[in-house]
């Protein structure tokens, strides 16, 4: 009775049966671990064209100080907003589709929100560290900055909402695997936003 | 709206020192990033195992902070938690470490000698190790404290985990690379 009630739940959209028993016993160990594989091999592999990028940005100074906390800042705020979620779907808070609860409407508008506060607080100590230590007043680093967060969020906010429903849809932990993606994601989602946002300012 | 106060009244802070940390130590390590970019393989394996330690920063305090919500045992949690990710971020490391020096390899002309593997791989492990264990004591103690204080473990401890992951790994990595390749 008490082994049914736990199979129940989140774990009733679990379909995937590869190995039976043996994969349920370890499905921490392989959620984990496959997620973090995958990460890891699109990671790398889009890394070495990403630096090629990311290295003739950064001889621009302002994007030099833009760019490592732009990443940062798109990588917390998607992990963060994952790992709500994943609480709230946890706790049957809400069920694991889209609505307009005030959970997902909470959540949403506060990423974007912070997205938007820190990425021009960003944008202006990028552009008084240029002005001041390089003697460069590049005052297009806070509309870049802007700029792409707008764009960055477009694409990351739905993908990790449906990312986060599909895994708990599916009888997977979200917290397993929505950190290894959102970062990846994030990354390459957040490069090309930025470059982007240059080409409509510069 | 009160969801959304609590979330930005959490996050605002940790965010903002979060992100200018890693801007503005960004600036600061660069001179270390360039020693260590002499060392070829470190060009492709520094920036995967900065995002290899921040995802499990972020599984260790998502997993904790579910945990936390749905009144499960912590200790339980912490024991069998540490084992799998462990041993995750180790053979993780290795991967990091192997492909990170084959697609170094293929793009860039460099003699590749199996001493440079091992001393890569020994790199990654130490490195992965350190920060691995500095980030579960993070989401495990920490995490139990600030949930304590009725704040939400995911929006502090999150940009927390990853800034340590960020900056550290720079850190450790070049002490490493100053023994390893003098």
């Amino acid at each position: 009775m008490e082994k049914n009630r736990k199979n129940e739940g989140h774990h009733k959209y679990f379909r995937f049966s590869i190995l039976g028993k043996r994969l349920w016993k370890h499905k921490d160990f392989f959620e984990i671990f496959i997620s973090e594989m995958i990460s890891i091999t699109g990671g790398l592999i889009a890394g070495l064209f990403l630096l090629n990028i990311k290295n003739s940005l950064e001889f621009v100074p302002a994007l030099l100080i833009l760019l490592p906390g732009f990443l940062e800042l798109q990588g917390n705020l998607l992990g963060s907003l994952a790992a709500r979620l994943s609480v709230a779907l946890h706790l049957r808070k809400m069920k694991p589709k889209f609505n307009h609860g005030k959970i997902f409407i909470s959540n949403i508008l506060a990423t974007v929100f912070l997205a938007f506060f820190v990425s021009i607080i960003l944008g202006i100590v990028a552009y008084f560290i240029t002005k001041f230590i390089f003697r460069i007043a590049v005052i297009n680093i806070i509309f870049i900055a802007i700029t792409a967060t707008a764009l960055a969020l477009v694409a990351e906010i739905p993908l990790t909402i449906i990312a986060t429903l599909w895994t708990f849809k599916v009888g997977l932990d979200p917290d397993d695997i929505m950190g290894p993606y959102v970062t990846t994601a994030a990354d390459i989602i957040s490069v090309i936003a930025i470059l982007i946002a240059i080409v409509l300012f510069v | 709206m009160k969801l959304f106060y609590k979330i930005v009244r959490e996050s605002i802070f940790v965010l903002v020192v979060a992100t200018l940390v890693s801007s503005i130590g960004g600036i600061a390590l660069k001179s270390v990033e360039d020693t260590l970019v002499t060392i070829v393989p470190l060009i492709i394996i520094l920036p995967a195992l900065n995002d290899m330690i921040g995802d499990f920063g972020i599984i260790l305090v998502a997993r904790f902070t579910t945990a936390l919500y749905t009144k499960k045992k912590t200790k339980h949690l912490a024991n069998h938690l540490f084992k799998d990710a462990l041993i995750i971020a180790m053979i993780s490391a290795v991967y990091i470490a192997c492909l990170g020096t084959f697609l170094a390899s293929l793009k860039h002309n460099f003699t590749f000698s199996i001493a440079l593997l091992m001393k890569m791989i020994l790199l990654t492990l130490v490195t992965t190790l350190v920060l691995f264990l500095i980030n579960f004591l993070i989401a495990f103690f920490l995490g139990r404290y600030v949930y304590k204080r009725k704040i939400d473990p995911d929006n502090v401890l999150i940009p927390l985990t990853t800034s340590v992951a960020d900056l550290g790994a720079m850190i450790v990595l070049a002490l490493l690379a100053m023994l390893l390749f003098p």
